[in-house]
């Protein structure tokens, strides 16, 4: 076997960073120190002087402020809502749309202010979970810079309007009558009731034309599926159905729409036996241009460059027709790869012949999957592999029902709902724009002046027009430039519906009365199609009782129970298009595979990847702190976006880490700007490939503006994904990147043990490695002498807490670093702080590179606070302020902490944070609604870290009482459990033999990070399994500890 | 260079900032404990509601109008449309119940003045003292005997530690938390002890009980 096939084979074992790999000085003097070394630097602009002026004013002040606090009132209400207790928090199912998909959440409610979102544990798509922008909804509904109230600009001027006078002005805004040729620009959608009225406003003005644009996401998938199969449908996938998945950079378990589900299904795929004897697991195959969450959970990852993504493709579907083994050959007659310009290198073709040598073994339990960005007709040959290898549930198997083999399928087809008004493009708005032929706009909820590729000029089409009407949560690009800016509603304050990904009606249901006035898409509608009701309850009502045709009594109790379990059984998608036993879904015709043939645009060079990026998306929640303050999950890069590019093209280029370098993507005959920003080197990524995420650079928003490099100007209406022949040229200085790199790096003793060092950090092994010594993980640790113990060791007293985290499910999708940063109040510090290593976050993920940088595995460990039974933080504090309690907890008292750091300082895990500043001190009454009344606000000089969200332990506790009954495994779920989709957090009770995370500490994967230390820390992890495919497997960690692994040579199945 | 009877003057320095110390000490330690600040602490409420009448001479149960004690961490005031209750028919003329005739009227609200105010930190829960068995005179007193609410206990960690520590004297029967003159008969202490045996109370005295 050669090198090249062994993505894993290198020398090296784990590390960190480039930086670390190269023994750069900078990095060995960062560890060396108990914080980075800004982290301790004074005050910018504050000299010492200053200080002791400021110091000593506050004594004077402190002097005479009153003896006793501020006298509080208490205002109770005047008839308080019947089952209504203050303080309590009550919890309601309702929906929110993130990043264009609809989920399905509970919200916590604490006196009428939504303080939390969770996923809805009834709806299976979600079982409980959410992603990391869901939970960062909660901050968008608290925005300060939301719009307070409808703006009119006319003549240069910018005038405050109300909604009288907005309903007053419609008449001139269609002034034409029925005649008026009226547009609407939209995201895509999937609600049944602006659905419903948009049809209304159809009626009304016969001339309506609605057109959708979403920056965030392609649309090639659809109109491939409906090239597949005759009909609107849309596709899902589940993935715990499918053995063998081969994921074409579609991101499935994090970024992809579906990716909760996605991800509960892929580790559904992957559960393990505690003994390990009778594993089994599935396989993915993952190629992508730049690492994601998916490639780093993947058993095999090769990097592809963006245009050779489909030609990969074609290049299976070769090799699975030329097999002669599919199951549905008539799928793919006539597929010719010749035309598609393939290039494989040693490692992709190596790749490929194990995919399909494994898709070929696990008919109809495999998958292909393609990122929306790829183009339709790429999207129906991957369809149309699916459907070869019997992998689609056609639903043609008996008359009555499905078949066994369509049960199993792990892609389903559903019809899509209908649309009785045509979609159009955003080219063929502008083009109408241009042409004069529309009389009025609406925009609703989008910002296309900022995200709309500059060749469409949507700017001067958009200036002709001067009848413009934009409604958005806030006055954003597009805002600006319209007639008049209408506030929108939050998905919190509205009434609506959204179907999901199975068909099945979600509900919508307000949680606060609207904070500005804003009103629903529906609602500034109905205006227009002056139909009654215009309130949106009763239009969501009336949808909704036209809809039902479930089973409950009366149409009222149905309503109620869609409301009460945020969706209900019985308001699916009407068929028509699909489950018509008659009219199977069939496969159209053989295709024309000449589509395939990659377009005029072949010019060689670098090429350079565009994308949404992973927290602000397409710019939308660019005004999201949460999220610009996020570690991504590869990059672990903050506040802005960086020209991610590999070691070797950077080498080849000259440029080093943060070097500023000028893009420009010229090539076609509309060569557009260059923009500038720094280069951030990545491993993993493919070669001659420079990638910059979308999304950054805003114009406006107090948290949005001037974050990062606007990327929307290197797009054209034609190529928005993806840049063939740009030109990337360093323009010499350096441009700072917040990165959290390599800040709290774990030390131990010395670089050279270092490397070594992190392979016990995360252990990981292959299952054939696992099948035949389940215990590996247990002897990959640092071998020491019998520990003693320095102290007198505690015996606890009743529950002992304790958690569990399993590396082979975790995807490092970091929703619950944001479901940590909204339960535990946890400050965003800003850039420069980041940059000094004053991050807040409790809950890290550490990323690990493996191996060759070019083609780097990739691994991610979550670190928080473990809650040591021997702490080390604990025997430094000089003030008592961080303490053990009876059942296990290493508890903070705020009140007592003096600031001295020390235990910081002695933390081998160093998850201890710090508040340089009094980070809460201004914040706006708005921002202190969303804040969670349970949890301690921490002030300044005050050390602070995971809690095990004791407040959380508490409320179990006291409920449990009340009820009279013990607590119950399962009572206490902490935040970031509770918004895992892989349930790779496990918490509960280690002095309950029968609790899960008991059963988990006692797993023959279990182990403890730097357990030599003699620190027994209460949080464990479970090691990493990976199922390489037996001609690609590579010697692993486990390998190369003992005699077993890689020398076994028996057939690898898998079942 | 100084004269002579300055010499003295040193003797009485020494003493003087000895006395300061301690001087010092006792009114910042007695001055400023929640004993003498909170203790006693009774302010004017915009409407005088006398417990005194309504619990004392009526008989009201606390939990008439504090109804949701039981359930969680707050002791509810009650909302306008519970004093109107009674108060639609009785005393309708009052002049001292015009501001609440007048929120009843408007749909607004009484604004009361807080007395029993804990710092922010602290995440005092009512239903779990309730359920444990501590009753309502514990920690505010014969209010069945105040016209105005006032502070009867400081309310401070230490006062709060003093029971969490020694339970016992603070237990009684369920049926009993709301009777605030009621005392048991025979042994307190005894009872008490029996009590906590039988409900297995063992109140934790860790940071993390109170304060998250």
């Amino acid at each position: 076997m050669s090198d090249s096939t062994r993505p894993r084979s290198h020398a090296h074992g784990y590390w960190q960073s480039l930086e670390e790999l190269a023994g750069d000085e900078a990095f060995a003097q960062s560890l060396a120190r108990e914080f980075s070394e800004s982290a301790s630097s004074p005050l910018d602009a504050v000299s010492r002087r200053g200080v002791l002026q400021l110091m000593s004013a506050s004594v004077a002040l402190a002097s005479f402020a009153g003896c006793r606090w501020p006298v509080e009132e208490i205002v109770p209400f005047d008839r308080r809502p019947e089952g209504y207790q203050p303080g309590k928090i009550a919890r309601y199912a309702t929906s929110l749309v993130v990043a264009g998909v609809a989920r399905p959440v509970v919200v916590s409610s604490y006196d009428g202010r939504p303080i939390k979102v969770e996923g809805n544990p009834e709806h299976p798509s979600s079982a409980g979970a959410t992603d990391a922008l869901t939970q960062a909804e909660i901050l968008a509904l608290y925005d300060p810079d939301r719009s307070r109230q409808p703006v009119h600009r006319a003549d240069g001027l910018v005038r405050r309007a109300d909604w009288r006078e907005f309903e007053a002005a419609i008449p001139q805004l269609v002034a034409e009558g029925p005649a008026t040729r009226l547009a609407v620009l939209a995201r895509p959608h999937a609600s049944a009731t602006l659905e419903r009225v948009a049809g209304r406003l159809l009626d009304r003005f016969p001339a309506l034309r609605w057109y959708e644009f979403s920056a965030g996401h392609g649309d090639g998938e659809a109109e491939g599926l409906e090239s597949v199969f005759g009909r609107p449908v849309t596709v899902s996938y589940d993935l715990h159905r499918a053995r063998i998945l081969l994921d074409f950079d579609a991101d499935l378990l994090v970024t992809h729409p579906e990716a909760v589900a996605n991800a509960r299904g892929f580790t559904a795929g992957r559960h393990l036996p505690a003994d390990g004897h009778d594993a089994s697991m599935n396989r993915l195959y993952c190629f992508e241009p730049l690492p994601s969450g998916t490639g780093a959970a993947a058993d095999h990852r090769v990097p592809v460059a963006p245009s050779q993504i489909v030609p990969a493709l074609g290049s299976l579907a070769a090799r699975l027709v030329a097999s002669g083994r599919l199951a549905r050959p008539e799928a793919l007659a006539g597929f010719d790869s010749a035309g598609m310009g393939v290039n494989e290198p040693e490692t992709l073709r190596a790749t490929l012949d194990a995919a399909a040598d494994d898709l070929l073994s696990h008919q109809g339990a495999g998958l292909v999957a393609l990122g929306d960005r790829h183009p339709a007709a790429a999207h129906a040959l991957a369809h149309r592999i699916n459907v070869s290898l019997g992998n689609v549930a056609l639903g043609d198997g008996t008359s009555d029902g499905e078949s066994a083999a369509d049960e199993q399928a792990p892609v389903r087809i559903r019809p899509r709902p209908a649309r009785r008004v045509p979609r159009g493009s955003l080219e063929a708005l502008t083009a109408r724009l241009d042409a004069g032929e529309i009389d009025c706009l609406l925009i609703l909820e989008g910002n296309p002046l900022f995200d709309a590729p500059p060749d469409l000029e949507l700017a001067s089409a958009l200036a002709q027009s001067k009848r413009t009407v934009h409604l958005g949560a806030v006055a954003d690009e597009t805002a600006n430039a319209c007639q008049w800016h209408l506030p929108l509603a939050h998905d919190l304050e509205s009434w609506g519906d959204h179907w999901d990904r199975d068909g099945r009606l979600l509900a919508v249901q307000p949680l606060i009365q609207p904070l500005f006035d804003g009103r629903t898409p529906a609602e500034l509608l109905s205006m227009f199609a002056d139909e009654a009701p215009r309130a949106a309850h009763a239009m969501v009502r009336q949808t909704f009782d036209a809809l039902y045709q479930g089973t409950e009594a009366s149409p009222d109790k149905a309503w109620r129970r869609f409301l009460h379990d945020g969706f209900l059984a019985g308001t699916e998608v009407p068929d028509g298009a699909l489950g018509d036993a008659a009219r199977p879904l069939e496969v159209s015709g053989p295709m024309d595979w000449e589509q395939l043939a990659p377009g005029a645009s072949t010019a060689q060079g670098v090429e350079l990847d565009l994308r949404p990026d992973s927290k602000v998306f397409d710019g939308r929640y660019g005004n999201n702190g949460w999220l610009q303050e996020l570690p991504d999950a590869i990059t672990k890069l903050t506040w802005g976006n960086a020209a991610l590019l590999g070691p070797s093209l950077a080498a080849s280029l000259g440029v080093e880490h943060e070097d500023l370098v000028s893009i420009e993507a010229g090539g076609s005959e509309l060569a557009s700007e260059a923009i500038e920003l720094p280069v951030f080197v990545l491993p993993g990524m493919a070669r001659d490939t420079v990638s910059v995420a979308l999304g950054y650079g805003r114009r406006v928003g107090r948290v949005a503006a001037d974050v990062g490099v606007d990327a929307y100007g290197l797009q054209t209406a034609a190529e928005r994904w993806t840049r063939r022949g740009v030109t990337v040229t360093p323009v010499g200085g350096k441009g700072a990147l917040a990165s959290t790199q390599n800040h709290y790096a774990i030390d131990s003793r010395g670089r050279a043990e270092r490397t070594r060092r992190i392979d016990r950090l995360v252990r990981e092994g292959t299952l054939e490695d696992y099948r035949h010594h389940p215990e590996f993980a247990q002897h990959m640790g640092l071998h020491h002498p019998p520990l003693v113990s320095l102290w007198t060791e505690r015996e606890g007293e009743g529950h002992q807490w304790g958690m569990a985290i399993d590396l082979n499910s975790c995807i490092a999708c970091n929703a619950c670093v944001v479901a940590c940063q909204a339960e535990n109040n946890i400050p965003v510090v800003g850039k420069d702080e980041v940059i000094r290593g004053r991050e807040m976050h409790w809950l890290r993920i550490d990323r690990y590179f493996q191996g060759d940088p070019d083609e780097a595995g990739i691994a991610h460990q979550p670190m928080a606070c473990a809650h040591c039974e021997l702490a080390p933080c604990e025997q430094v504090c000089p003030v008592g302020a961080t303490m053990h309690n009876a059942e296990g907890l290493n508890v903070m008292a705020y009140n007592r902490c003096v600031g001295t750091r020390y235990c910081a300082n002695n933390c081998p895990y160093k998850v201890r944070r710090f508040n340089f500043f009094n980070y809460n001190e201004h914040v706006s009454d708005l921002e202190q609604l969303g804040k969670n009344p349970e949890v301690t606000i921490r002030a300044r000089g005050v050390m602070e870290k995971c809690t095990y969200c004791v407040q959380r332990i508490e409320h179990a506790r006291i409920e449990a009482k009340n009820d009279g009954r013990a607590l119950r495994d399962g009572d206490v779920v902490t935040a970031c459990q509770q918004a895992c989709s892989t349930d790779a957090i496990t918490f509960g009770d280690l002095s309950d033999p029968e609790s899960e995370v008991s059963a988990l500490h006692a797993d023959t994967r279990a182990y403890a990070v730097l357990a030599d230390l003699n620190i027994k820390p209460r949080t464990v992890y479970l090691a990493r399994i990976r199922n390489p495919h037996p001609d690609l497997s590579a010697p692993s960690s486990a390998g190369s500890h003992g005699s077993h692994g890689a020398a076994h040579t028996e057939p690898e199945e898998v079942h | 260079m100084f004269p002579e009877w300055t010499n003295r003057l040193r003797g009485i320095a020494v003493v003087g900032v000895l006395f300061g110390i301690v001087f010092a000490t006792l009114v910042v330690a007695g001055g400023f404990s929640p004993s003498t600040l909170a203790v006693g602490y009774a302010p004017v409420q915009p409407i005088p509601y006398s417990h005194r009448l309504h619990v004392g001479e009526l008989g009201l149960d606390c939990r008439y109008c504090h109804n949701t004690v039981e359930d969680t961490a707050r002791a509810a005031i009650p909302p306008v449309a519970t004093c109107m209750n009674c108060h639609d028919s009785v005393k309708t003329e009052s002049e001292l119940l015009e501001p609440l005739r007048r929120a009843a009227r408007d749909g607004t609200s009484v604004r009361w003045v807080r007395v029993h105010d804990l710092p922010e930190f602290v995440y005092f829960d009512h239903s779990a003292h309730l359920t444990a068995g501590v009753g309502c005179v514990s920690c505010h007193g014969r209010v069945d005997r105040m016209d105005v609410v006032r502070q009867e206990e400081p309310l401070s960690m230490g006062w709060c530690l003093e029971c969490h520590r020694a339970p016992e004297a603070q237990l009684r029967p369920f049926d009993r938390l709301t009777d605030l003159g009621w005392q048991p008969s025979g042994d307190a202490l005894a009872a008490g002890t029996e009590l906590a045996e039988l409900r297995g109370i063992a109140p934790s005295t860790d940071c993390s009980t109170c304060h998250r």
